[in-house]
Formats: structure tokens, C-alpha cells, sequence
């Protein structure tokens, strides 16, 4: 008998809450998860790289935005803002900051979250999520846990916060440090003060991936004991969502907008996260604040803004013919409102099942 | 009362897993006994709060099993039958897990599960992954993964499964001592008897859902009847027959065995009967006023029995606590 071995002894203490009881489960999830992949904790670095790219646009920003700095006066100060702005443009941003300001940040976090970490963070979530659940169904976990003091939305809520973390951690990480690296080299304190509801924006933006790609991701893991047929389901549903929505997309771009197949955007994972971003970070309201106080004389900006917008579906082609259409500002397909209904209706949906399937296991 | 059952049915579509079942179960080492398909497994899960009850009321801990399911697991703990474990976790994260849904803060977690895998012989194990583990380790990390909240009341299903005789033995004498030693009741299910005789103080036992039993080892093992076991080469019934043509009470429990009630030399008699009948015996053996005795004329009852001779027991629909 090992000396320190005290036997069996009572415990008559306050017990946790229910909350802690699926952050136990989370928290040993999330160990897990990084122990056991290489390739996540190389993808949690990676998730910072885009970060080498934007600093030194809010650097460059910054400087250019600064009415203190003469951006006529030479050197790498007038080459930064001859690539980021027309003259005309600029002496406008100079002289209205204020206006201009949060709407460059809105977009410029918009293209963040949306070209490089939700991107990412799928890779993520393909890596986090499948045996999240598959595997407590191939090892019967689910008698330990539902013996146990705790709901199945408990255990629900510990599977997804796992997921969660590690969207966080590609997507609100990243942002808020960006945010703080913008404030800090903008030219003005109150830069802070007049950019403060991007920060919520990034926020939402980050819950409204990491939830739904989380909830959906338990339901795959939820149907299979294999981890890897989850993670099968979970690449081809973004891959051929992807497929089939360009393919539709692509076939009917310039047929009248009445005959167009809107709700193709709504089969693709990508086109709802950026859709529901581009609604959550104002991408249109911020664009025709742009194109209302920084518009050129010679369209410039106003090209570059187009370009822009049509990545995020605020903008569509006109004219009939490619050769003769042109970029217009205006709702390319359904407003991003029925983009996060849709993530909504998707998530409600996959929580629903995965509680069902909960209940169930434990039944048998 | 551990357990305060009152009319309790539970149904899957047509099927009747608990049919009317209403018992009181006094504090200490109850056997849960009962063939395949009797429905403990559903009563355990019942008592859990896993599976709502078709009708009827159940208590466990004085707390009903509808209302209060949750505060009912905080003060119970359950092994399951079950080989399953917390994948991806190395034995006492595994246990402080357990402890941790259970409602203890993470730190006590884990120090009462170095404390319990002690306790359960995996101290040198501990930090191998459970995946690892042996069925007899898989076994004890259940065992302690259902100790580890300090329960009032512990439902073990098969604890001794997969364990080697003196694994088993060890773990008897361990479940034993928490009754005996720390105030802890424990309900035992299983198939093995003699682990029921050998530890509980009082044996259950289900068939078809009904109660078929309830009362103390020793009070049941004194309600054995005197007789003999016996066993034929084939069909048994013509030695029977002929053994109750001749005044004898006989019950025949399947084809090729039978239960000859009575006192005094009925041995005789019985080789008399087997050379007149033409039947070939295999087995003649005193009952032994065991557990598989009493246990095996309980589920006859429920188990189309070939009565021949008397009327089987029949077992009281519902039982006080002994």
C-alpha cells in the first residue's frame, strides 16, 4: 500500500454550477484536441500570419489619415497613400477622419475575417469538431457524462465551447489585437472612441462563425461513430455547397435579377458566413458613406470601392452583355438578414438533433 | 429508504420493461438479480432520471426521480455495465472529469481522484490513457469514476466483469468495506450470485419486470424448501411422473431437471423411481439453500415452467423493506 494512501474518505463541500460543470467538459476537451494534433497547433500560428499583413495597412492608414503629416511632403509617406488613395480622396479623408474612419475599419476587418480567418477557421473546425462527439458514441462515453449530474444541453454547450475555442482563437484573438494594434498607431486617441462599435462588430462577427460552424459540426460528429466520415462530411459540404453555388451563380450572372437563383448562396457554408459578416460589419452602409465623401472626379476609388463590394455581394453587375456591364452598388441577391436567419435556422436546427441524439444514446 | 418505488412501469411501445413494480429498499448491499430482459438495466437508468417512467412514482434518497433527477445523480453513483470511458484522457483526469461533473471544483477533483485510484488499485496507472487499460482496470476506473462526488447510494452493474478471481475477490471485499466501513449503500446488479451472497445484505429480485423477490439473504436462504436437485441424460418428465404418482411433490424446472420437495432419505426413493421410469440420472444433489436456489425458483415462475407436482412459489407482487 503506497504510504500517501489516505482510503476512501467523505466529501461534504459546495458543488459548482452548471455552467462550470460544461466548462470542465470544454476544458478537457480543448486539451485533447491540442495535445493530440500537430497540425492544429501549427494552424492556431498560422491564424496570426494575416496579422503581418493588416498591421501595416493601419500603419499606413494611420499615417495617411493624419492631418498633422503632409502626405505631398516625399518619400514612403506620399508612395502609401498614392497606392491607397487617389489625391482627391485623400484630402477628403484628411479633412473628415471621423466619417470616413469607421467605415475604412468596418471593411477593412470585413476583408479580415472573411478572406483569411473564417478560412481558416474551417480547417480548424475540421480538425476540432468530427470526434467531438463520434468518438463518446464509439466509447460510450455518454453514460459517464448523462450519470451525472449534468443536461444534455450541458454536455452540448461543453462540446461547442470546445469548437468555439478555437474559432475564437482564429478569428476574436486576432481581431481584437488587431483592433488594439489600429488604435494604437492611429494618429488620434479619438480614433478609439469613433471606431468602438467595430469592436462589437468583431465580436459578433467572430460568434456568428464560431457557433454555427460549431453546432454544425457537432451534428456531423453526432451521426457517425467514425471521426473521419465526419470530417469527410464536414470538407465535401463546404467544398460542393461551394461548388454548386458558383456553378449557379456563375451560369446566371448576367441573366435579368428576377430569373437569377438567389438562394444558390444559400447552399455554400463560405457565401453564408460572408454574407451574415458583410451584414454584421455594415459593409454596405460603410461602402456608400465611402463612396459619398471620398468618390473622385475620375472614378478611381469609386472602381476600387465596386471591386470591393462585389466580394461582398453589394454589388452586382448591369448592362446585359459582359463587355457592356458594369459594377453598380446595389444587393446582389438576398439582403444578408435571410444570410443569418439562414446560420440561425441551421444552428437552432443542429442543437436540436444534437440533444435528440443525447437523449436517445442513454435510452438504449 | 434507498429506494422507495410505488406502481413504477416503464414501456417501450408494447414491450413492458418494469410492469407495476413496488418495492422500499432498505439502506446497505442490496443484489439486484434477474434473468436477461427483466429490467434492471431500465430500473437503474430510471432511478437516474435517464428514462421518464410511464406512470407510477419512484424515490431514490427520499427525492423523486421526475422532479429532482439532477440533485439525485449529485448523490449517487453509477458504474455502468458498459465499457465506457472518457476517450483521449489519461486515467485520473479521467476520474477528476467525472468528479468535476458531479459538481466538484477542479482542484478537489483532482486530488480526490488520486485519492480513489489508490483506492481502487490504478495509483501506478494513473497517468495512461484509459484507452490503454486492461477490461479488469477498465472495471476499477469505472468503479471509481462512480466514487469519486463521495455518493450516498452506488447502482454497480456487473462491477466484476472481466476481473480475474483475485480481482474479484478484491473488489467484493472493496465494495463491501464502503458499506461497512464509510455508511455507503450500494446497489449491486448482476448474473454472478455468489457475489450477491457473498457481499449484499439483501437481494432483489426482477423477472419480466415484476418483482419476483425482495428480502433479506438470510431470511431467503432460510425460505429454501428441503429437497433434491436432479438432473437426467434426457427427458425427465416419466421420473416425475412416477415420483408423483407415488405422493412425492415435484417440480420440473426445465426438460432435464427437476426439484424434489421433502425431508428424510428421498434418495432412495428417487433411484426406485429412475429404474421404474427408465430414465437415467445425471444429477442428485441436497439443496444447498443457496442464492442460485432460491434465485432459479423465483424466475421459474416467470419462465414457462413444466409444473409437475405441486404449484410453483409465487412471489408477492410488492415487498416492504426487510
Amino acid at each position: 500500500m503506497p504510504i500517501a494512501e489516505l482510503g476512501y474518505r467523505p466529501w461534504e463541500g459546495r458543488r459548482t454550477g452548471r455552467l462550470a460543470r460544461a466548462w470542465a467538459i470544454a476544458r478537457a476537451e480543448i486539451g485533447i484536441a491540442q495535445q493530440s494534433s500537430r497540425l492544429l497547433r501549427r494552424f492556431l500560428l498560422f491564424a496570426w500570419l494575416p496579422i503581418l499583413y493588416f498591421c501595416p495597412f493601419f500603419l499606413a492608414f494611420g499615417a495617411v489619415a493624419d492631418p498633422t503629416r503632409d502626405p505631398n511632403a516625399g518619400g514612403l509617406l506620399a508612395q502609401i497613400a498614392g497606392s491607397l488613395l487617389p489625391p482627391e480622396s485623400l484630402a477628403k479623408l484628411r479633412a473628415t477622419p471621423e466619417t470616413t474612419l469607421p467605415a475604412v475599419w468596418s471593411l477593412a476587418f470585413f476583408l479580415f475575417f472573411t478572406y483569411t480567418q473564417s478560412l481558416f477557421s474551417m480547417v480548424v473546425v475540421a480538425i476540432v469538431g468530427p470526434p467531438l462527439i463520434a468518438k463518446d458514441l464509439r466509447s460510450k462515453a455518454f453514460l459517464v457524462y448523462l450519470s451525472k449530474p449534468i443536461a444534455p444541453w450541458q454536455y452540448l454547450l461543453g462540446k461547442l465551447a470546445t469548437v468555439a475555442f478555437f474559432v475564437l482563437a482564429m478569428t476574436l484573438f486576432p481581431g481584437l489585437f488587431l483592433y488594439g494594434v489600429g488604435v494604437a498607431l492611429s494618429p488620434s486617441l479619438t480614433t478609439a472612441a469613433n471606431t468602438l462599435p467595430v469592436l462589437l462588430q468583431v465580436v459578433l462577427a467572430s460568434l456568428a462563425i464560431a457557433l454555427p460552424t460549431g453546432l454544425l459540426v457537432l451534428l456531423l460528429s453526432t451521426w457517425t461513430k467514425d471521426r473521419r466520415l465526419a470530417t469527410f462530411t464536414w470538407v465535401a459540404l463546404w467544398v460542393f455547397g461551394e461548388f454548386a453555388f458558383r456553378v449557379l451563380d456563375t451560369s446566371a450572372r448576367f441573366a435579368p435579377d428576377a430569373e437569377r437563383p438567389h438562394w444558390a448562396g444559400l447552399l455554400s457554408m463560405r457565401e453564408l458566413t460572408t454574407r451574415t459578416a458583410a451584414g454584421i460589419f455594415d459593409v454596405r452602409g460603410s461602402l456608400e458613406r465611402l463612396l459619398s465623401s471620398l468618390s473622385d472626379s475620375e472614378g478611381v476609388f469609386q472602381e476600387r470601392i465596386l471591386q470591393l463590394a462585389a466580394g461582398a455581394g453589394e454589388a452586382r453587375l448591369v448592362g446585359g452583355q459582359m463587355d457592356q456591364a458594369a459594377l453598380v452598388l446595389g444587393r446582389d441577391g438576398y439582403p444578408p438578414a435571410v444570410f443569418m436567419g439562414m446560420l440561425l435556422l441551421l444552428s437552432i436546427a443542429s442543437a436540436l438533433v444534437v440533444l435528440r441524439r443525447a437523449h436517445r444514446q442513454v435510452r438504449i | 429508504m434507498i429506494l422507495e418505488l410505488d406502481s413504477v412501469r416503464k414501456s417501450y411501445g408494447r414491450f413492458e420493461a418494469l410492469a407495476g413494480l413496488s418495492v422500499s429498499v432498505a439502506p446497505g448491499a442490496v443484489g439486484l438479480l434477474g434473468p436477461n430482459g427483466a429490467g434492471k438495466s431500465t430500473l437503474i437508468k430510471a432511478l437516474l432520471g435517464l428514462v421518464a417512467l410511464s406512470s407510477g412514482s419512484a424515490k431514490v434518497l427520499g427525492l423523486d426521480v421526475r422532479r429532482d433527477a439532477s440533485a439525485i445523480r449529485e448523490r449517487i453513483g453509477y458504474m455502468p455495465e458498459d465499457d465506457c470511458n472518457l476517450a483521449g484522457l489519461p486515467g485520473v483526469q479521467s476520474v477528476a472529469m467525472a468528479g468535476e461533473l458531479a459538481g466538484l471544483p477542479a482542484r478537489t477533483a483532482l486530488r480526490r481522484a488520486h485519492e480513489i485510484l489508490d483506492l481502487v488499485w490504478l495509483a501506478e496507472e494513473r497517468y495512461r490513457p484509459v484507452e490503454t487499460y486492461s477490461t479488469g482496470m477498465r472495471q476499477r476506473i469505472k468503479l471509481a469514476q462512480a466514487l469519486i462526488h463521495a455518493p450516498k447510494l452506488v447502482f454497480l452493474d456487473e462491477p466484476t466483469d472481466g476481473l480475474d478471481p483475485a480481482g474479484r475477490v478484491r473488489m467484493l471485499r472493496l465494495i463491501r468495506s464502503l458499506v461497512d466501513k464509510h455508511g455507503l449503500s450500494v446497489v449491486l446488479s448482476t448474473h454472478i450470485l455468489s457475489d450477491v451472497e457473498q457481499i449484499c445484505d439483501a437481494a432483489l429480485i426482477l423477472g419480466r419486470g415484476r418483482l419476483l423477490m425482495y428480502d433479506t439473504i438470510a431470511r431467503l436462504q432460510e425460505s429454501v424448501e428441503p429437497g433434491l436437485s436432479l438432473r437426467s441424460a434426457g427427458e425427465i418428465r416419466p421420473l416425475a411422473e412416477t415420483l408423483a404418482a407415488a405422493g412425492h411433490r415435484v417440480d420440473v424446472l426445465s426438460p432435464e431437471s427437476a426439484f424434489l420437495h421433502g425431508h428424510g432419505d428421498l434418495a432412495t426413493a428417487v433411484l426406485a423411481a429412475a429404474h421404474s421410469s427408465g430414465v437415467s440420472l445425471r444429477e442428485l444433489a441436497k439443496s444447498r439453500n443457496s442464492l442460485e436456489d432460491i434465485y432459479l425458483e423465483a424466475v421459474r415462475a416467470t419462465s414457462d415452467p413444466v409444473p409437475a407436482g405441486a404449484a410453483p412459489h409465487s412471489a408477492p407482487a410488492t415487498r416492504e423493506a426487510p
